[in-house]
């Protein structure tokens, strides 16, 4: 019965492979609680593994319906260590001269191959970045209890696109992974997005440049929406929010242009479990007016106990695109920070210059402007790295 | 616990091994999609379409695969929402037919939290992806289950018989000779059941070998790319690069130099593709040799110019794997010698490939077709065509012609069997 059930509201493909139908993220984690037993839920450090091997037995004999002889001998049949070989000490660097596998012949080629020709061998910066951000929170329990994650709670996996479309980008565009609880509220991701736009600082500071970084952007501007499956969620939380969606939404129905009937909602009042989604399937994240991030959600599972429990954690970054940092182009060192125009001192423009090189060479001792620009506060894309 | 066979034994030590001996020279992150991606494939086999024992080895694999694993802490067995009944009942199945050893095996693994309970199979990235690699399905792993074995079981065909003979027992009852039913009533076939029963046996023979020629087929595919393989592995630079080189002069060798004021539309041929091709058409070689071009004599209406002609079969067809048994060398036998005669062009034929097809059978050839006599106004051309087959068939229709330099029609097309 249950089953019939599971089957039928089951979340299957649209268009293969690809992205799925859609289906309400709540009923499906519904029907998996519904399907599993507590064992299979668990959140507990490790199993229960302390049970005596008669305990242990007479289990298997219960639930298998076998008698207890059989139990003991499966036991001793199928454990794991029946699985290595117990002739040859295990040093998994080395592989046995003697071996006829073609795997390991392969693989043995290509590591003296590579012994042969690099010369330092070990893990580049963004390799190690990147294995460091999958795996930093992983396991991870809360010191109070009461931040622990709840058994047969949702984690959706949610790759986050940025909006710089480079030449070089033009094939694999960037984005982040981030995972988000299904309980969580969508005001929480999209707090935890951290865009450059963001950080823009508006205006021209030739005159004044120390006065620059009071407000960015993100102060400024707080309206941003994301779109899920013909509804707009905006976030509506400060009184000066604005509902960026009015005008698409406007736009769509003052000619009937065939894209049904879109809504607009609060974004604070709903979790990812009340939305109908389908996996794999782009949406939008838009904000500061016109900076628009592709999401997509890859993957919806439940949680697992070696996941990372501390529900404050959440949403968790896992992966980080490497964006290239634009440097100063006096020390060739830092990160720029100012960019300038129609600059008199400058060989190009736009200049760019880190903070220190920019005020070295456009303003004297007492602090006055030298020669004629235009200056911004710039923020890298980079700075995220 | 017989059930455990040896080659699935095998299957398992042998991808074990990968990670028992040796993932200490992978670094952590090349581990982890490594380890991901081994039970994503493995876990394929877990599921149906494929055959109940297929199902246990994948779940020894799964079990062998995830204890062995060196990651940390173990990457897990992606189970999708939609695909748990078919494992529950799975389990029933075991537990049923006393397969303890396997359901013992899948209670460790789940009481191991080994599985994430996932929407999906796969993470899903729309189009993100440069291309979606296709999913190769190994047929030959799949349930052999099919509709008319399913529909005309043994029961069926038991029970029809008693209806049958009931039915006959009730005519006689209700005739005028009580021994043998009137005619009137004989409305069908006395040996319906029978008859039924011979064709489903000859379905069933039928599917059968089917399957063994696809078998075979597959294993002599299988047999010239391990050569390959082997040959690769023993010494990758100078011997690959010999065939490379063979493999080239052989399709390059079939193309004829054009002349002079031709040179720019000189014919190219494609090198075969498949490794298949090369290596195994012993009337190509023999044409090879290049002989000398005629003199151009413009005057003549009707010349004999002399065609080279390689042909191409379509091997991509399953269906279809007549042609695979060239080992034999009495196939030269088979040969069938064809003659295409071409007339009256008005168009100048260069160098074209013609697609010919046999209505019969359905059997395409493709054939390329090179004549260096192009600026000549009208041509009668005999081809000698060869075609390895063993069906000869009464009329061969010209489909298409592409090249740009045939505006004529070609539809006085003769083809004699000599």
């Amino acid at each position: 019965m249950a089953a019939v059930e599971a089957a039928g509201s089951a979340p299957d493909y649209e268009a293969a492979e690809l992205y799925t139908r859609a289906f309400p993220v709540g009923a499906f984690g519904r029907c998996w609680r519904q399907q599993l037993g507590p064992p299979d839920l668990s959140l507990a450090a490790e199993a229960a593994e302390a049970a005596a091997a008669e305990e242990e037995e007479a289990a298997v004999a219960a639930e298998l319906g076998c008698a207890a002889e059989t139990a003991a001998e499966l036991r001793a049949v199928c454990s794991i260590d029946m699985l290595m070989s117990s002739d040859k000490e295990n040093d998994p660097d080395v592989i046995p001269e003697d071996s006829s596998l073609l795997s390991l012949r392969i693989r043995k080629k290509a590591l003296e191959r590579r012994e042969e020709t690099i010369v330092v061998d070990r893990a580049c910066r963004q390799e190690t970045l990147a294995y460091e951000m999958e795996s930093h929170a992983i396991g991870k329990r809360p010191d109070n209890p009461t931040d622990l994650v709840e058994e047969g709670e949702l984690l959706l996996t949610l790759n986050i696109f940025y909006p710089v479309i480079f030449q070089k980008h033009k094939d694999h565009k960037p984005y982040q992974t981030v995972l988000v609880l299904g309980s969580q509220k969508l005001t929480e991701l999209r707090d935890s997005i951290s865009c450059v736009s963001d950080l823009q600082i508006g205006g021209e500071f030739s005159s004044q440049p120390d006065q620059a970084p009071e407000h960015i952007s993100k102060d400024l501007y707080k309206s941003a929406f994301f779109y899920f499956e013909g509804i707009f969620y905006n976030d509506r939380r400060y009184p000066e929010c604005r509902d960026l969606s009015r005008t698409i939404i406007e736009w769509s129905e003052s000619h009937d242009r065939g894209y049904g009937n879109l809504q607009s909602v609060k974004m604070e009042d709903y979790t990812f479990n009340d939305l109908c989604l389908k996996i794999g399937f782009p949406y939008l994240f838009c904000h500061q007016g016109n900076c628009e991030h592709i999401i997509i959600i890859t993957d919806i599972r439940l949680i697992h106990h070696d996941d990372c429990l501390d529900r404050n954690l959440y949403p968790l970054l896992v992966k980080k695109h490497w964006l290239c940092t634009r440097k100063c182009f006096v020390c060739k060192m830092y990160t720029a920070r100012w960019v300038t125009n129609d600059d008199s001192l400058a060989p190009e423009d736009p200049c760019f210059f880190c903070d220190i090189c920019f005020r070295m060479l456009h303003y004297d001792a007492e602090g006055n402007k030298l020669g004629e620009f235009l200056a911004y506060p710039y923020v890298d894309p980079g700075i995220f790295n | 616990m017989d059930f455990l066979k040896p080659a699935l034994l095998y299957l398992l030590a042998s991808t074990c091994f990968l990670f028992v001996y040796f993932s200490g020279r992978i670094r952590a992150l090349e581990r982890n999609k490594l380890t991901k991606k081994t039970l994503e494939l493995a876990q394929q086999y877990f599921l149906p379409p494929y055959a109940f024992q297929i199902r246990v080895g994948a779940l020894y694999l799964l079990y062998g695969l995830y204890s062995a694993q060196l990651c940390q802490p173990k990457q897990k067995i992606r189970i999708a929402l939609k695909d748990w009944p078919e494992i529950t009942k799975f389990q029933q199945d075991l537990i049923d037919s006393q397969h303890y050893d396997a359901a013992y095996i899948f209670r460790t693994l789940r009481l191991a939290r080994a599985f994430h309970f996932t929407a999906m199979p796969k993470l899903l990235n729309y189009r993100t992806k440069k291309k979606i690699q296709e999913n190769e399905f190994k047929e030959e792993f799949k349930d052999p289950s099919n509709r008319v074995n399913t529909l005309i079981t043994n029961d069926v065909l038991e029970e029809l018989m008693n209806i049958h003979d009931h039915y006959q027992k009730m005519k006689c009852v209700i005739s005028a000779d009580k021994s043998q039913p009137d005619k009137a009533l004989s409305l069908i076939k006395d040996e319906f059941v029978i008859t039924l029963k011979d064709i489903t046996l000859e379905h069933q023979e039928w599917q059968q070998n089917r399957m063994k020629l696809f078998l075979n087929a597959k294993e002599t595919d299988e047999i010239s790319s391990k050569k390959e393989e082997q040959a690769l592995l023993e010494s990758e630079g100078s011997e690959r690069a010999s065939a490379l080189a063979r493999i080239k002069y052989r399709s390059y060798s079939a193309v004829v130099e054009a002349s002079k004021s031709r040179r720019h539309r000189q014919v190219k041929l494609e090198s075969s593709e498949s490794g298949s091709n090369y290596g195994k058409s012993p009337s190509r070689s023999k044409k090879n040799s290049r002989r000398p071009q005629p003199a151009r004599t413009r005057d003549a209406v009707e010349i004999k110019g002399e065609m080279q002609v390689a042909k191409k079969t379509v091997t991509r067809h399953i269906g279809m794997p007549v042609i695979t048994e060239e080992e034999n060398p009495d196939e030269e036998a088979d040969l069938v010698p064809v003659d295409i005669q071409v007339k009256k062009h008005q168009a100048p034929l260069l160098a074209h490939r013609m697609t010919l097809s046999c209505t019969r059978t359905g059997l395409e050839f493709q054939m390329i077709i090179i004549n260096w006599r192009g600026d000549v106004e009208e041509v009668g051309v005999e081809i000698n065509v060869k075609l390895i087959t063993e069906y000869r068939p009464k009329e061969l229709k010209c489909l298409d012609l592409e090249e740009e330099t045939l505006n004529g029609n070609i539809t006085d097309l003769n083809i004699k069997w000599t």
